[in-house]
């Protein structure tokens, strides 16, 4: 509901979270999927140099996204594999 | 047994005065049946009796709405009114946001049961939805007045019986137009039984009613993307609950109602100093850790270092946002929008736990 009044004032914004269906459900327009819940931007599980790695290409995903054009909610998947190499 | 005495309020074209070049007349009443309401006292038979028809135009009910509704309230009174009946409105938008209007004025002051119709795309239906008078019923209708006859012997059904004290049933039973609130009731079959066989309906094409509808909340135009991030300027926003160490803004783990805003503005990740995690709807023990999973701070400065970006907001915005009231939300929301434009905000992140 935030990231929908923000874009209701003119600011592009990205929406990070793990629960995407729901961000979508809700109607936030540029919704990058996060890892989990409890951890939207990176992995604890993951020795602290690829925990760092995906919180950088989740975040490198969202500006990228916010440079691009969308006409209804839209989810876009981070490319973790990448990532980690 | 004595009759139920009903006030029936309608607007200045029903009440037989005139159509828009009359909008502007003041409350008014008389004791007896007049327009729809000489049909309506016919279908309710002799259970109830229309003691008495309020109207009033429906740009003075806009332009004077303490007023007129104080007037009908007196009105209700003195007539020791026991129950309201008003419109049917159909589609006309002024007249229906009227009669929600006194219904919830007469229900939550008085405590009388109310009945109203209109058309379920009138703006009334919002006002009713918004109100959630449990002893409001809003009957839907056609969208206009040729849906006279059948909107009028709906609500007369549910008159007589609401007046005879038979048990309302869920809007679904009943016929009107839902309150959005739940009803608790004893069902024989558990929830478990009851999804799956909204499941094998659904899947088999059958008709089935869903015991929690999915609230629409309307959709926001996409803003176009940014062209350049080079010079833009970047916030990051959280609903993860990450607040100052200690939290000494008191931030509850449930239902917010304020956010703030903390500085980063030295760090070059969330790690290099304390933070506390004030959020009851996920395990926080990572989030405490590392808050970088919810302000993403150190890859970030990494970036704008880079020159991805230009500058980072040297705040990040910050809420739990846990069991909060869509109002609410939405309220903070607007604010932060508002804050971001002051301070020159060009985009933001929002991480959602």
């Amino acid at each position: 509901m935030i990231a929908k009044e923000i874009e209701r004032a003119g600011i592009p914004v990205v929406l990070i979270t793990a629960m995407t269906m729901l961000g979508k459900q809700i109607g936030a327009n540029r919704i990058v999927a996060g890892t989990k819940i409890p951890h939207p931007c990176g992995d604890p599980t993951l020795p602290e140099e690829a925990d760092r790695a995906i919180r950088r290409e989740i975040v490198k995903t969202a500006l990228s996204v916010l440079q691009q054009k969308v006409s209804q909610p839209t989810i876009f998947i981070p490319d973790i594999m990448y990532a980690l190499g | 047994m004595s009759k139920i005495r009903v006030m029936h309020y309608i607007n200045q074209f029903f009440a037989g005065i005139g159509g828009e070049q009359k909008a502007e007349v003041a409350v008014g009443s008389q004791e007896w049946p007049i327009g729809p309401g000489k049909r309506l006292q016919s279908l309710c038979g002799d259970k109830v009796e229309i003691v008495v028809t309020v109207f009033c135009g429906d740009d003075y009910f806009t332009a004077h709405q303490d007023k007129a509704l104080a007037s009908i309230l007196q009105i209700a009174r003195d007539k020791k009114v026991e129950m309201v009946v008003a419109g049917p409105a159909f589609a006309a938008g002024r007249y229906g946001f009227a009669c929600a209007q006194v219904c919830h004025a007469v229900s939550s002051s008085l405590g009388l049961d109310c009945v109203t119709g209109m058309h379920p795309e009138n703006a009334g239906v919002a006002t009713y939805r918004q109100h959630k008078d449990r002893r409001v019923f809003n009957f839907p209708t056609a969208d206009t007045v040729s849906g006279m006859e059948d909107a009028l012997s709906r609500m007369a059904s549910f008159i007589t019986r609401l007046a005879a004290g038979s048990a309302t049933g869920s809007a679904h039973e009943e016929g009107y137009l839902s309150h959005g609130l739940r009803q608790v009731e004893a069902v024989a079959k558990s929830s478990a039984q009851r999804t799956i066989d909204m499941l094998l309906d659904k899947v088999a094409g059958r008709l089935f009613i869903t015991e929690i509808p999915v609230e629409s909340l309307g959709a926001v135009s996409p803003v176009p993307p940014l062209t350049d991030l080079t010079d833009a300027c970047l916030a990051l926003v959280t609903t993860s609950g990450v607040v100052a160490s200690d939290n000494p803004d008191g931030f509850k783990v449930h239902r917010n109602t304020q956010w703030k805003k903390y500085s980063m503005e030295n760090l070059n990740s969330m790690t290099d100093t304390n933070w506390d995690v004030r959020h009851g709807g996920y395990n926080n023990i990572y989030m405490l850790a590392n808050p970088n999973y919810g302000v993403p701070l150190d890859v970030c400065r990494e970036l704008e270092q880079e020159g991805v970006f230009a500058r980072l907001y040297p705040g990040f915005y910050t809420t739990p946002g846990i069991n909060g009231l869509i109002s609410v939300m939405q309220s903070m929301g607007s604010n932060m929008a508002s804050d971001m434009k002051a301070e020159g905000v060009d985009a933001a992140l929002l991480v959602s736990t």
